[in-house]
């Protein structure tokens, strides 16, 4: 009886480890941990909450990642370490191994993809802007001769430079930012007339400021953002569990309750174009 | 590590462009604040040396004021504080029409900051003076403008120039805390490139071969100005 478990504890283990593991799954097993990267103030998806516990929309998916390498590695009591990485050392830490899966809000784009992989959309958003009701701002032609602020080195930055001189509208003056914190600051103390960022951050930031009556968001979205975790390259089954993951969670339906817990009480409702995306992203088994 | 370098990423435009008007702004800044810093240490650290009790009590207050608070909170309460706490019109001024509001601001407040340093280093100089050469003058008969004017301002500074070197050298870095209000100097243009493009190490390697190549040039001219207008016959 005893070499009969003995013989199936092998059994099993062999069969488990049976599909050789490779980069990111193999440290993982290796080390016996899994290092999470989060933003700390990327309200609400990756943030400290007032326990100073990572948390957000894209936290709770990270845990359902989490969940499943556990599940494939059949170690649940992995550990799981959280890892505060800032937008400007993001790359080098993932890509150094100091944080395996980055959880935060980063643009997918085709030049970032040359550096590290993305998972399949979690997030799709656009750009709009936050103006003051009072201000008469609609659209893009209003903003001529006013100013604009807009977060350095971002995605929205270049875009609304290329936009402003393509299209022509006269005298805007851009105004940059280190983050969204100062980016809100700016707007509030009447430094600048628009913030120009996607939809989803302005409602977050909006949400918090204390004169967020006079606020509101407008204008058509002038561009399209969808988020993605970030790993490491040429890692393809690392890949596939974590949009295995998400794949399941679309199924589920997780995302409608992300939205009710995160999004929501911001003011942030799904679009058609999220769920669309929930529904591609929902690849069959 | 699985990093995919590629240094031409510097050398290929806008990014190019980007690090060379970081650049100029860099230096712009670091001038813009040297113009206010001077001047205006001359004057508060030797006026430390007065023998009016007020007068000495108002700029010893100021140097500690300003020196014990971290530059980046000035850089806020300039930028962000004090057009809030100034009457509404000069308030909305300071926000909506002053040419550069980043830039001015940014250099103003490097210029008071460092002006303090400065002020520090020419009371530390003056202090350098032997008392028995001061009063010498003071027997000759000058006044004690006089002596200041023209022995212990002339002695002191020679003796401070090399800490007015690291001074001037911590300004050229210090101005790279502009950025948190929006300046686009060169640290700003670096993370703007690295954010761009995700090539860390080369875009803040340039930036430390900049800031190096800078310090450098600046350590240079003023070990030149030292041996230039040094003295001889006088000990040190």
């Amino acid at each position: 009886m005893r070499i009969f478990l003995v013989l199936s504890a092998i059994i099993f283990t062999y069969s488990v480890q049976a599909a050789e593991l490779t980069g990111t799954l193999k440290k993982i097993a290796d080390s016996g941990q899994v290092t999470i990267g989060h933003r700390d103030a990327s309200f609400p998806f990756s943030f400290y909450d007032e326990q100073k516990r990572a948390a957000g929309f894209s936290m709770d998916i990270c845990a359902n990642v989490v969940e499943n390498i556990k599940k494939q590695l059949n170690k649940p009591d992995l550990e799981v370490k959280y890892w505060p990485v800032a937008s400007q050392a993001r790359i080098p830490l993932l890509l150094g191994g100091t944080v395996d899966l980055e959880c935060g809000t980063t643009t997918i784009t085709l030049g970032r993809l040359a550096q590290v992989e993305f998972s399949t959309p979690f997030f799709v958003t656009g750009t709009r802007f936050l103006v003051r009701k009072n201000s008469g701002i609609k659209d893009l032609k209003d903003l001529a001769n006013k100013r604009v602020t807009v977060v350095q080195g971002t995605t929205n930055e270049r875009f609304i430079q290329a936009l402003i001189a393509e299209r022509n509208i006269p005298n805007v003056r851009i105004v940059q930012t280190r983050d969204a914190a100062e980016a809100i600051l700016t707007f509030e103390t009447r430094r600048s007339d628009v913030l120009y960022s996607e939809e989803v951050v302005l409602n977050g930031l909006a949400s918090k400021s204390r004169q967020k009556n006079e606020f509101t968001v407008v204008g058509d979205f002038l561009t399209v953002d969808t988020y993605g975790l970030m790993m490491r390259r040429n890692d393809a089954d690392f890949r596939l569990l974590v949009n295995r993951t998400l794949s399941e969670m679309y199924k589920r339906g997780d995302m409608e309750k992300l939205y009710k817990k995160w999004l929501e009480p911001i003011g942030f409702s799904m679009t058609d174009l999220a769920r669309a995306s929930y529904k591609l992203g929902a690849i069959d088994e | 590590m699985n990093y995919q370098w590629r240094w031409q990423v510097l050398l290929e435009q806008p990014y190019l462009s980007w690090v060379g008007n970081g650049l100029g702004c860099t230096l712009a800044l670091t001038a813009c604040a040297l113009l206010i810093a001077t001047p205006l240490g001359l004057i508060i650290g030797a006026l430390t040396a007065t023998p009016n009790k007020l007068v000495k009590g108002a700029c010893t207050g100021f140097i500690e004021l300003v020196r014990s608070v971290p530059l980046l909170v000035q850089m806020f309460l300039w930028f962000f504080v004090l057009p809030e706490l100034l009457p509404h019109s000069v308030g909305s001024w300071l926000k909506e029409d002053l040419p550069f509001p980043e830039f001015s601001s940014a250099a103003i407040c490097l210029g008071v900051y460092t002006s303090c340093r400065v002020a520090l280093q020419v009371t530390a100089g003056i202090s350098a003076v032997p008392a028995p050469m001061v009063n010498a003058t003071l027997a000759l008969g000058m006044t004690r403008r006089q002596c200041m004017r023209y022995v212990q301002l002339p002695i002191g500074l020679r003796v401070a120039i090399p800490s007015l070197a690291s001074e001037l050298i911590a300004l050229l870095k210090n101005s790279s805390i502009a950025l948190t209000i929006g300046v686009l100097e060169l640290t700003a243009q670096t993370r703007r490139v690295e954010n761009y493009t995700f090539h860390a190490f080369e875009a803040f390697t340039a930036a430390t071969i900049i800031y190096l190549g800078c310090s450098l040039l600046l350590l240079k001219i003023t070990r030149r100005t030292e041996s230039a207008t040094r003295i001889h016959g006088l000990i040190r």
